[in-house]
C-alpha cells in the first residue's frame, strides 16, 4: 500500500465517516477489535461495554442481533472463522432503542505472508429499506398471483404464435391438468390442448377462430364447450387480446374465458318456458275459435232446419203451395252452401301446416286473387287499383293461405263500397317495403268506414247483414301465424285501410 | 189460439235466419215481424196483441241477456232465446229472468213451436189479467166517496148496524150505498166483493173482532 502523506489511521477514520459502510475489524478468534463508532451508536453501546458482552456468550452478539437470526449468523461467522471463507449475512440488529432493522454483515480475512489469518475486516451496510421494498414487492406478487388463481374466471397466456405457456389455478382445476401436461406427441401444445379441451363440434371453429386472430391480431372472442376434468362440457364464454411492445409487436397473448353454462341453462329454460306460452296462447285461440266455428257452422244449419220445416209445410197444405216452397228450397240450397263454406274455411285454416309454405313473390299471389275476382269486382261496379314495389323479395308463406287473407279483405272492402249508391267504388291495394324486415299489404277503400277498428277481428263481431263475424279473426290467425300484423284504421278521409306485414326471412334461416 | 190473434217478433241479425224463421212462421200462417236489432224492435210500433219475442243472443247492438234485463220493466212479450253457441249460464241466467225457453241453433221445429206457444198463453193470461184489473179500476173509479167510505167497512165484515154506526149514518143509508156499490163493483156476492177489493188492493180498516166489542 503507498503511503499518501496521510496518517492511516486518519484515513480510515476520514473513510468511516464519508461511506454508508459501518466498519469493523476482529482477531483471527472472531473477537472484534474495532467497531465503527456510528455502530456503537446505533446499538447504544460503547466499546468497552460492547467488549464486556462479548464474553457472554460466543462472539457477543446475543444482544444485538435479532433472536431469530442469532443462530444462523453465528453458525455463518463461526464457519468463516473456521474455513478462512469470506463471511456473509443478512440479519436484525438491535437499535438503541430496540428497534431492528435490517443489515448486510460481510467481512474478509486478512492473511500474512504464509497465508495466515491474521485479521478479519469487513463492513455493516443498513439494508431496512431494500428489505422493506422487497417485501412490499413479494407480497404484491403475492396478492396478483392470487388474483390470477383466485378471480373465478379461467386465465391463461399463449405466446405470439399460439403456444399456451400458463393456466391459471382455476383453468388448472377445471381441466384437470396444468399446461406442460397438455402436452401430447406429434402435435403442437395448442393443437393438444384443442383435442384434449374442446368440445369435438366447436374445434374446427376455435381452431380456425384463434388461429385468424394469432394472424391479423384481431381479439378473440367465441363461445364454445370446454370439457371438464370428469368428462363433463361447460359452455365457456371466451375472449383474448394481445399484448404488444413500444413496437407494436405481439409479444403475448393473453385469454380469460368465463363458465357461462348456468345462463345457457337458464336461457334454454326460459326458450322452452317462452314455447310452452306460446302453445298455450294458440290453445286458448284454438278453442275460441272451435267456439266460434260451432257458431259459423249452426247460424246456417239453424236456418236450414227452419227451411226444411217451412218447405214441409207448404208442401203439405191442401192445395200444396209449390211456389213457396220452391222459395225455401232455395234458401235451403243457399244456407247449406254457405256451412260447406265455412267448413272449407275451418279446413283451410287447419290442415294447412308450415310445409305448406314456400319462397313466394307476394305480387303473384296478388295477381291470382285479383284474378279469381274479377268478376265479382266487375258485377259490383267495382275497380281496383294496384301498386306494386316490384323489389320486394320474397317472402315464406302459404300461398293458399295468403289467398284466402287477401280475398277476406277485399270482400270486406266490397261490402263497405256496397253502401256507395253514387261516387266512384274503388278499392287501392298496394306493397311496400316496411323497414328492413318486413313487407306490407294495404287494402283501402273509400266507404263509409268502420266505427271500432280494432273490435272487427273478434270472432262474432260483424257489421254486416249476413256476415259470418269471422273471416278477419280468420285472417288475423293465419297472419299472427306468418310471424305477420293485421291492423285496421280509418283512413282520414273516408273508408278503412286494412294492413298486414310480413317478415323477410334471413337467406337460410328458413 | 187462432192465428191473428198474436204477434211473433223476431230479432236476429242473420238476415238467413230471419228469412227461414219468417218462411216458417209464415207456412203456419202466423202473423210476425221480423227485425235485425235490438233497437228496430223498439222503434217498432207493436200492435196491442199479444206475442212472442224470439230473440237473439248475439246481436250487433247488444247482448240479448242484457237486453233482457233493460225492457224487463217496460210492457214487452215474453221471450224465447236463439243462440249458435248455448252456454249452461246464459241460459240458467235467461231462464231466471223470465225467458220463456232458451233455443241453441239448430232448433226442431216443435221445440220453436212450443216455445212460441208457451210464451202466447203466458203474454195472453198476463193480459187478461191486467184488463181484469184495469175494468175494476174503471169500477172503483166510479164509486162516490161516500161509498168510497162505505166499502173497506163492507168487506171488513162489520155489520150494516156497526158499519152505519161507525159513519153515523142510518142503516137504511148504509144499506142503499151498499147495494149500489155491489152494482158498480159489479159484484155477485158480498165474497166476490171481497175478493175484488183483495185485487184492488184496497186496505181493510176494521177486523170485525174490533168492531164486535
Amino acid at each position: 500500500m503507498t503511503n499518501l502523506g496521510f496518517p492511516l489511521e486518519r484515513e480510515a477514520r476520514l473513510l468511516e465517516e464519508s461511506t454508508p459502510g459501518q466498519g469493523w475489524s476482529a482477531d483471527p478468534t472472531g473477537q472484534f477489535v474495532y467497531i465503527s463508532p456510528k455502530t456503537l451508536n446505533y446499538i447504544g453501546q460503547d466499546a468497552e461495554n460492547l467488549a464486556r458482552l462479548e464474553g457472554t456468550d460466543d462472539c457477543g452478539w446475543r444482544q444485538v442481533v435479532h433472536p431469530d437470526d442469532y443462530h444462523r449468523v453465528v453458525a455463518r461467522w463461526l464457519h468463516s472463522l473456521k474455513t478462512g471463507k469470506p463471511y456473509e449475512s443478512e440479519h436484525r440488529i438491535r437499535r438503541f432503542d430496540g428497534a431492528y432493522r435490517w443489515f448486510r454483515n460481510a467481512g474478509m480475512p486478512s492473511r500474512d505472508d504464509q497465508g495466515r489469518i491474521v485479521g478479519w475486516y469487513g463492513v455493516l451496510i443498513d439494508i431496512e429499506e431494500q428489505k422493506q421494498a422487497e417485501a412490499a414487492s413479494r407480497e404484491r406478487e403475492w396478492e396478483l398471483s392470487q388474483l390470477v388463481d383466485m378471480v373465478p374466471i379461467h386465465l391463461w397466456r399463449l405466446t405470439p404464435d399460439g403456444e399456451p405457456i400458463f393456466f391459471n389455478k382455476r383453468m388448472i382445476d377445471f381441466l384437470g391438468l396444468d399446461v406442460a401436461q397438455t402436452d401430447k406427441p406429434g402435435m403442437s401444445r395448442l393443437e393438444a390442448v384443442i383435442e384434449t379441451a374442446i368440445h369435438p363440434h366447436d374445434a374446427a371453429e376455435f381452431s380456425g377462430a384463434l388461429n385468424r386472430c394469432l394472424v391479423t391480431g384481431e381479439g378473440f372472442d367465441m363461445r364454445y364447450r370446454l370439457r371438464r376434468a370428469d368428462g363433463v362440457y361447460r359452455w365457456m364464454s371466451s375472449r383474448a387480446e394481445p399484448m404488444r411492445n413500444r413496437d407494436g409487436e405481439i409479444v403475448q397473448w393473453y385469454g380469460l374465458c368465463l363458465d357461462i353454462e348456468d345462463e345457457i341453462r337458464t336461457q334454454g329454460a326460459l326458450r322452452r318456458t317462452v314455447d310452452k306460452l306460446a302453445r298455450a296462447t294458440q290453445a286458448a285461440k284454438l278453442s275460441e275459435l272451435s267456439a266460434s266455428i260451432a257458431h259459423e257452422v249452426n247460424q246456417p244449419l239453424a236456418a236450414i232446419v227452419a227451411a226444411c220445416n217451412a218447405c214441409r209445410r207448404w208442401l203439405s197444405a191442401d192445395p200444396p203451395n209449390l211456389e213457396r216452397a220452391k222459395i225455401s228450397l232455395e234458401r235451403i240450397i243457399r244456407d247449406a252452401n254457405s256451412a260447406s263454406e265455412v267448413v272449407s274455411r275451418i279446413r283451410v285454416l287447419f290442415s294447412q301446416t308450415d310445409k305448406a309454405r314456400s319462397e313466394v313473390d307476394i305480387t303473384d299471389v296478388i295477381a291470382e286473387v285479383r284474378r279469381l275476382m274479377a268478376d265479382e269486382l266487375a258485377i259490383k261496379n267495382i275497380h281496383m287499383e294496384t301498386e306494386f314495389d316490384r323489389s320486394l323479395p320474397q317472402v315464406l308463406i302459404d300461398p293458399i293461405q295468403m289467398q284466402q287473407v287477401l280475398i277476406n279483405l277485399i270482400r270486406n272492402a266490397i261490402d263497405a263500397l256496397e253502401t256507395i249508391v253514387d261516387g266512384t267504388r274503388l278499392i287501392r291495394l298496394r306493397t311496400i317495403r316496411d323497414g328492413d324486415n318486413t313487407i306490407r299489404v294495404e287494402v283501402r277503400d273509400v266507404g263509409p268506414g268502420i266505427k271500432e277498428p280494432e273490435r272487427i277481428f273478434e270472432p262474432f263481431f260483424t257489421t254486416k247483414e249476413n256476415g259470418m263475424g269471422m273471416g278477419l279473426a280468420i285472417c288475423r290467425s293465419i297472419i299472427e301465424s306468418h310471424n305477420g300484423r293485421l291492423w285496421a284504421i280509418n283512413n282520414q278521409l273516408s273508408g278503412t285501410i286494412l294492413t298486414f306485414t310480413l317478415p323477410i326471412q334471413a337467406r337460410g334461416a328458413a | 189460439m187462432s192465428p191473428d190473434n198474436f204477434i211473433v217478433f223476431i230479432v236476429d241479425d242473420d238476415a238467413r235466419m230471419r228469412e227461414s224463421l219468417s218462411d216458417l212462421l209464415e207456412s203456419l200462417g202466423w202473423r210476425f215481424v221480423a227485425l235485425g236489432s235490438a233497437s228496430e224492435y223498439m222503434s217498432y210500433t207493436r200492435p196491442n196483441l199479444p206475442g212472442c219475442l224470439i230473440l237473439d243472443v248475439e246481436l250487433p247492438d247488444i247482448n240479448g241477456l242484457d237486453f233482457q234485463k233493460q225492457i224487463s220493466h217496460g210492457d214487452h212479450p215474453p221471450i224465447v232465446f236463439l243462440t249458435g253457441h248455448g252456454d249452461i249460464p246464459s241460459s240458467v241466467r235467461a231462464i231466471k229472468d223470465g225467458a220463456v225457453d232458451f233455443l241453441t241453433k239448430p232448433f226442431t221445429e216443435r221445440d220453436l213451436v212450443d216455445a212460441i206457444r208457451s210464451a202466447v198463453e203466458q203474454d195472453q193470461a198476463v193480459r187478461l189479467e191486467r184488463a181484469e184489473l184495469e175494468t175494476l179500476r174503471e169500477h172503483l173509479a166510479s164509486l162516490t166517496p161516500r161509498e168510497r167510505e162505505v166499502l173497506p167497512l163492507v168487506i171488513s165484515g162489520l155489520l150494516n148496524k156497526q158499519a152505519a154506526a161507525e159513519l153515523g149514518i142510518s142503516e137504511v143509508t148504509l144499506q142503499i150505498h151498499r147495494s149500489k156499490i155491489m152494482q158498480k163493483m159489479e159484484a155477485a156476492s158480498l165474497a166476490d166483493l171481497v175478493r175484488i177489493a183483495e185485487k184492488l188492493q184496497i186496505p181493510i180498516t176494521h177486523s170485525r173482532r174490533a168492531g164486535s166489542t
